[in-house]
């Protein structure tokens, strides 16, 4: 049974910790080893074995003294760009080569509090910018499913890493797509909540007003587990998480019934399912859908028509909000500096230039650009009302189903390498998630079958504002007649 | 449960004066006084160099036409915005306004934070007696 | 309406426009729980929000936002229902985050006014608004040769900052505003207006321009910490932009600082191009929501107002307007002054001595209001002795003067010691008078002859001969019945 702990759920080692069958040491010394072993798939930044153990047996100590709770003495890792005491965090950055953060995220303490154990923190896109890992100032994540290809991103690593089976789960971040599309592209069950959910302290920002964190794992039952306890307000530490208690998920999972997901409305956004997505991913998510009918729930056409310009409105808003809180980094406190430069100027210029990737800089430049005097009415503000517009065209569509459905990304995994050409089209291929984001609505990814070259397919799930619980409902109910979660890439 | 209409936030008898006070100190920008928006032009060379220079990025020239390549096929997609029409719609600049929580918290006025140098300072390229050292800072 | 005295300099009418930023007296941060006592060991009053580390998020201090709000109801200004916050982009050591926090195109504050007084004329200074931001770090250079040391401890204090329209004619109207200002914010107690540690710094924008001419391009000069200072600078100022003008230049917009040791404005390095601020609201900041019922109870809560209280002094004692004003300088004198008045029921007596005699004292031993030696009671009862004619004003002095320095205490005992009773039997005055008209004959016959010169001199006599012990009312009266 040793041998295979890494391919049983959270809820199920959970399990076995509480019947005592195994002791979270024990679990925490067999993933780092599987870690160790897939180095090569590049998905992990930053490991200390010491903390990890000590934390282990921390969670030990608490079962022997006969605490029962859901999370315990499982193991975990986190995205690097939720900062930790125990760990380096870099954001995927050389500006933040080394950094030592004197605090944990909230979503760190949280799952610690709830005594899960830190393996170490995860590749990741540079600053979250990024759908494929291959932005990373430490090199691009491989994707278990065939190595020569992204695992999408910018929560590459978590995606790899709880795909390969070196972490029974992973918290991400999600700000245009980033825990949704690298769950589709990796096989795995993902999920972004409504905005404000969980606390954003401690999460390296990238976009205010749309980053959000989020489990990865391989279940909706596992999700539902993490979410409980990363949830819920923050309000001495941010301002703009929602001041609203946790909810316990687990508790709404199940639905009574041969037609478990009766009386469901499942919308489908025309714009979703038109030339611009592959074929294989639209078969693999009409079959899926079809699963979703035969649980009961009625499938409808709706209508989000400013799907396609989701595009620039994000790629306005986040580079105009990353601008500002990237101009933090300036080697005056912490972090890259420069080593050689001239006058104060020239140590900022240097710094940052040597200390952002490309990518973080074209972003950057482009934030600057349309905050700049004379052109924030006609781009900034411009994508703010394009902004309420998407907003308002997912509520016309809520008042005729409840969860929206399609695909999350246009194509299965491409290969490494082949859209840093040309980022545009990287851009592009976030048509789906995009509005999802910009509005601030939960959104979900559950594997949904296989395309191309074998490769993972995703169904994107939306639900409207606080309906996390119903999203997770909708996919377990569906886990729980189909195995494409179950599936592991076969190790090389 | 949001709203397009606009509820006009300043009040009204000051909305002109305090208006004119925010043109008339627009400093160090007259030469964008002028400037006319125009939704087909692509961003040039200079652009990109005032740019980099406000974010405190040095482009090595050889770069810099790339970048303006790039960039300039995101604007191309970005210029399709000024097609949608958007009179009287209300900016969304985050969606905290539409899921409910409109008002900022207040946290009460009490100093809890304790001395959090050292360990904030760990990191820090260059420190000396406490402070930060950084190039001369000419006023 | 009494004709304006002219302000103009060399023909040129001088345009003021002030940008002060007020810190305030909160216990803690704007946006973080540190403290902000001043003095502190570098970099020791500054958490993770301060020092902008990676994943810090600001959270609002509702005493910031209380103190805006009495501020606002001091000037009689509008409070902002809903107001947001804005980050201003630039790149600076002692501003961690690369960006402020402050407030662009929604301050909390809006409208608003100030009255004064400029030698005897009444002035209103309109305020465009009053905002809440953070202030920034410092940087030290004396150490440090080629480098600066950034401390971080002042960032993040709160700051209220309050602008006016460009109303001010003179360098004296501006320090008037800006003293009258300091009165108001140290008063209501939102800020502690020491200005030698920075809690009060005031930005003036100058211009000249020939009357009825178009507004002239202004200079800024910045950080003016002291009230003479100000009006040094602003005078060469405005002087230097005539003689340029004169001499055929353009002025460029500028920002300027004044070196106390030359008593000269000079431009700082032009920040032409990074001054893009970028502004936008900042996504970590929902809008600060002020509802009316927060303003009421703030206003009902309030300390009567000095303005107001001044219109009181006039209304309810008789007291000018200038007077009023003097003695609404401070909460601690007035409250000295009403007291005094309170104790002799003579609140003309009262203003003109805490103005006159207790004030002279008080500057001489550079001493404040609480730390005088006369209380208002003792005060009171003097002027009350000086009322019911017990003793003269010459001899109160005397007696002030022993209570000031602490030979004696109590006020009747003092007159008693020093035999300074007036005289009050009108029989020994009599006398008196009679031997002076005795000694003076020539001048009773000036005196009926109609030289009023000559009554005042035998009124001066009689109170010389009576040791300053004569009531001189009486005396007069006594004299011009006697002349018949």
């Amino acid at each position: 049974m040793s041998a295979l702990w890494h391919e049983r759920s959270v809820a199920q080692l959970a399990a076995h910790l509480a019947a005592r069958e195994v002791s979270s040491v024990e679990l925490a010394q067999h993933f780092l080893s599987r870690i160790h072993g897939e180095a090569d798939l590049n998905a992990f930044l930053a490991l200390n074995e010491e903390a990890s153990l000590a934390q282990a047996r921390a969670a030990d100590a608490r079962l022997a003294a006969g605490e029962r709770t859901p999370l315990l003495g499982v193991p975990l890792a986190h995205k690097d760009v939720f900062v930790t005491r125990d760990f380096p965090t870099t954001a995927g950055s050389k500006m933040l080569a080394g950094y030592r953060s004197p605090f944990d995220a909230t979503v760190v303490r949280r799952l610690a509090e709830a005594g899960m154990v830190t393996l170490g923190k995860l590749n990741c896109d540079e600053f979250a910018m990024g759908s494929g890992n291959d932005n990373s100032a430490y090199g691009p994540v491989k994707n278990p499913w065939d190595r020569l290809r992204v695992p999408g991103g910018s929560s590459g690593g978590s995606a790899a890493a709880v795909a390969a089976g070196l972490v029974p789960a992973a918290t991400g971040t999600d700000t245009g797509g980033s825990i949704r599309q690298p769950a589709a592209l990796s096989g795995i069950t993902g999920i972004k909540p409504t905005y404000g959910r969980c606390s954003r302290y401690g999460m390296v920002a990238y976009a205010s007003s749309l980053d959000q964190a989020g489990p990865m794992a391989r279940s909706a039952e596992d999700c539902a587990l993490l979410l409980s306890a990363m949830a819920g307000g923050d309000p001495d530490r941010d301002s703009t998480s929602l001041d609203l208690p946790a909810l316990d998920y687990s508790a709404q999972l199940q639905a009574a019934g041969s037609q478990p997901l009766k009386g469901l409305r499942i919308g489908l956004p025309k714009q979703f399912f038109g030339a611009g997505c592959s074929a294989d991913v639209l078969a693999a998510v009409r079959t899926a859908l079809a699963e979703f009918e035969k649980l009961g729930a009625s499938l409808l056409e709706v209508d989000l028509p400013l799907t396609e310009l989701s595009i620039p409105a994000y790629y306005v808003i986040a580079p105009a909000e990353a601008s500002s809180n990237l101009s933090r980094f300036d080697g005056v406190r912490y972090g890259h500096r420069a080593k050689d430069h001239g006058d104060l100027e020239d140590m900022y210029k240097k710094t940052r230039s040597e200390g952002f990737g490309a990518e973080v800089q074209r972003r950057i430049m482009v934030g600057t650009y349309v905050l700049s005097h004379g052109y924030y009415d006609a781009y900034y503000l411009q994508a703010q009302k394009i902004r309420r517009l998407i907003a308002e065209d997912f509520q016309k569509a809520f008042a005729q189903c409840d969860v929206i459905a399609g695909p999350v990304a246009p194509s299965v995994a491409w290969a490494i390498g082949e859209k840093t050409a040309d980022p545009l089209a990287a851009y592009l291929a976030d048509i789906y998630t995009l509005s999802t984001s910009l509005a601030g609505l939960p959104g979900m990814s559950v594997p949904a079958g296989f395309g191309q070259g074998g490769l993972p397919v995703g169904l994107q799930l939306i639900g409207n504002y606080f309906e996390e619980a119903r999203l997770l409902q909708t996919a377990h109910q569906f886990q729980q007649v189909s195995d494409w979660h179950q599936r592991r890439p076969v190790a090389p | 449960m949001q709203r397009t209409g606009s509820k006009p936030l300043l009040y009204k008898p000051f909305q002109l004066r305090l208006r004119r006070h925010l043109r008339s100190n627009e400093e160090g920008t007259a030469h964008f006084r002028f400037h006319v928006f125009d939704p087909t032009m692509a961003l040039t060379p200079q652009d990109i160099a005032r740019v980099a220079h406000l974010a405190r990025l040095e482009l090595p020239p050889q770069e810099t036409q790339r970048t303006l390549d790039r960039i300039n096929g995101l604007f191309q997609l970005v210029e399709q915005m000024a097609a949608v029409p958007t009179a009287g719609v209300q900016p969304l600049a985050h969606p905290a306004a539409v899921t409910g929580q409109i008002a900022l918290r207040l946290r009460d006025d009490v100093a809890s934070e304790p001395n959090q140098r050292e360990a904030s300072q760990v990191s820090a390229p260059a420190v000396e007696r406490g402070l930060f050292l950084v190039p001369k800072v000419i006023e | 309406m009494a004709q304006e005295k002219s302000r103009l300099v060399q023909g040129y009418e001088v345009v003021i426009g002030f940008e002060t930023h007020t810190q305030l007296t909160t216990a803690s941060k704007i946006f973080s729980r540190a403290p902000i006592a001043f003095g502190a060991e570098p970099n020791t009053q500054a958490s993770a929000v301060d020092f902008a580390l990676p994943g810090a998020l600001p959270v609002m201090n509702k005493g910031a936002v209380q103190r805006a709000i009495e501020f606002g109801l001091a000037v009689k200004a509008h409070i902002a229902e809903s107001s947001v916050f804005a980050r201003k982009n630039y790149f600076y050591p002692d501003l961690p985050k690369g960006y402020q926090i402050s407030q662009f195109e929604i301050p909390v504050v809006q409208g608003g006014e100030v009255e004064f007084f400029l030698e005897g004329d009444k002035k209103t200074v309109r305020l465009v608004r009053a905002h809440l931001e953070e202030d920034a770090g410092k940087s030290l250079h004396e150490d440090f040769i080629g480098q600066s040391g950034i401390d971080l401890n002042r960032a993040g204090t709160p700051l209220l900052e309050i602008v006016t329209e460009p109303d001010m004619r003179s360098s004296a109207e501006a320090v008037a505003y800006a003293k009258e200002l300091h009165k108001i914010v140290t008063w209501i107690g939102i800020c502690d207006g020491n200005m030698q540690e920075g809690s009060f710094r005031c930005d003036a924008n100058v211009s000249v321009r020939k009357p009825g001419a178009e507004l002239g391009t202004r200079r800024e000069i910045k950080n003016l910490n002291s009230f003479k200072f100000m009006q040094q600078a602003i005078d060469f100022e405005v002087r230097w932009q005539i003689e340029e003008i004169e001499d055929g230049r353009k002025i460029q917009q500028a920002t300027v600082l004044f070196d106390p040791d030359t008593g000269e404005t000079r431009a700082m390095r032009t920040k032409e191009d990074s001054a893009d601020y970028r502004y936008f609201p900042d996504p970590d900041l929902p809008p600060l929501v002020i509802g009316r019922d927060w303003v009421e109870q703030t206003r009902a809560a309030m300390s009567e107002l000095p303005r107001v209280m001044a219109e009181r002094f006039v209304r309810d004692h008789g007291l000018p307007e200038y007077d009023a004003g003097q003695l609404t300088q401070s909460k601690a004198v007035a409250a000295y002054f009403e007291a005094v008045a309170q104790a002799c029921g003579q609140p003309k007596l009262a203003g003109n001595w805490v103005m006159g005699e207790l004030s002279k004292r008080l500057n001489a031993d550079n001493k404040s209001i609480d730390a005088s030696t006369v209380s208002a009671a003792q005060l009171g009862l003097l002027i009350a002795r000086i009322a019911d004619g017990t003793v003269s004003n010459n001899a109160a002095r005397q007696v002030f003067d022993a209570l000031w320095t602490g030979d004696g205490q109590d006020v009747d005992a003092v007159i008693d010691a020093k035999g300074l009773k007036s005289m009050s039997d009108t029989g020994e005055l009599e006398k008196i008078i009679d031997a002076v008209l005795a000694a003076n004959a020539k001048n009773v016959e000036e005196v009926k002859a109609g030289n009023a010169k000559a009554f005042n001199a035998l009124v001066g006599q009689a109170m010389k001969a009576s040791k300053g012990k004569a009531n001189p009312a009486q005396v007069n009266d006594l004299l011009k019945k006697k002349l018949g």
